[in-house]
């Protein structure tokens, strides 16, 4: 999908106006954000915000996240067994201290 | 907005902002808002902050060439080896090794490519922060002033309404209600206006009423 965010007052009222008149190319709208779908249509919507706001209208392609195929299994374990531990007060990095989670250091090296 | 700009020429068919009008009558007065010092502050933050987005829409052009570049010469490199194969021709055999060449070079220009994108990515991200803050700085302003103006409407309210329901020909029971002329005409009552209205309408007999009524120097028409 394309995600536009917005920078001004003006770029988020334009964005508004976008969402609003055409809903069927709108996936989901955040405040002074927004989900376009992946069509040409999104893409001319999003074209047309950054050319009226050139410096106050972001767009990026986001993927879609499926853990099972792009995140390895340790980080996926490492989350559930967080999630699930006993202990509420505990950091994650002390938790994984000790035990075969990978450390947040580690974590953030890696990427995806 | 001072006072005097919202009522500088009464006439017939004058539309005014009533609730800024209202705010600016109150400030004449030298009422004051709660928020005032904040707002001041929050102004004098805004006007610091912002900086242009530096746009990579070259570096994603660039990017998008380099690539399209690739892709040509990737086949046109394996057409040339299929063409070498096949024939065995010892003339193609410099365009091939040409070709190749030429692909690795196209191949170090998207990586520089890229690694231009990335910084000017970088850049873009450090500027939308400052670009951030400056909106919420911005909503907050607005905020302040909405609280700011509510203040100083509720302020002057009873006075601008007394001054509707008294003027000269005027049939309006508050402000609210009031035709624009007698709006504007209670709103230089209440307020203090130095520089002369002109008046371009027939509520008062003459200049001297119209100045006693409206405690304002008028200039009429």
């Amino acid at each position: 999908m394309l995600l536009v965010v917005t920078y001004s007052k003006g770029a988020r009222t334009s964005l508004r106006n976008v969402c609003r008149t055409h809903e069927e190319t709108i996936v989901r709208r955040f405040g002074r954000a927004a989900l376009l779908a992946e069509t040409e249509h999104g893409a001319f919507l999003a074209l047309r915000l950054r050319e009226k706001h050139p410096d106050d209208v972001q767009v990026e392609r986001t993927a879609p996240f499926n853990e099972f195929r792009d995140v390895p299994t340790a980080v996926r374990e490492a989350a559930a067994a967080y999630e699930g531990r006993e202990d509420r007060n505990v950091p994650y990095a002390k938790f994984a201290a000790g035990s075969d989670h990978p450390s947040p250091a580690a974590l953030k090296r890696r990427e995806l | 907005m001072s006072l005097y700009d919202h009522v500088a020429v009464v006439a017939p068919g004058l539309s005014l902002d009533r609730r800024t009008a209202l705010a600016a009558a109150a400030r004449s007065r030298g009422a004051t808002a709660s928020v005032d010092a904040e707002l001041r502050a929050a102004r004098e933050r805004l006007a610091a902050v912002g900086e242009p987005v530096p746009s990579s829409a070259t570096a994603r052009q660039r990017l998008a060439e380099a690539e399209a570049g690739i892709e040509r010469q990737r086949e046109r490199v394996a057409t040339l080896r299929g063409r070498l194969a096949e024939t065995g021709d010892e003339s193609l055999e410099t365009e091939y090794r040409r070709a190749v060449r030429e692909l690795s070079e196209l191949e170090t220009e998207r990586a520089a490519a890229e690694e231009r994108l990335e910084r000017a990515r970088e850049r873009a991200r450090e500027a939308r922060d400052a670009r951030e803050r400056r909106l919420r700085l911005r909503d907050r302003v607005d905020n302040l002033e909405r609280t700011a103006r509510a203040e100083l409407v509720e302020a002057v309210r009873p006075a601008a309404d007394e001054a509707a329901a008294s003027a000269p020909d005027g049939t309006a029971a508050s402000f609210d209600d009031a035709d624009g002329v007698t709006a504007a005409l209670a709103l230089v009552r209440v307020g203090v206006v130095r520089t002369p209205v002109v008046l371009a309408c027939r509520r008062f007999a003459d200049a001297a009423s119209a100045e006693a009524w409206l405690e304002s120097p008028v200039i009429r028409l």
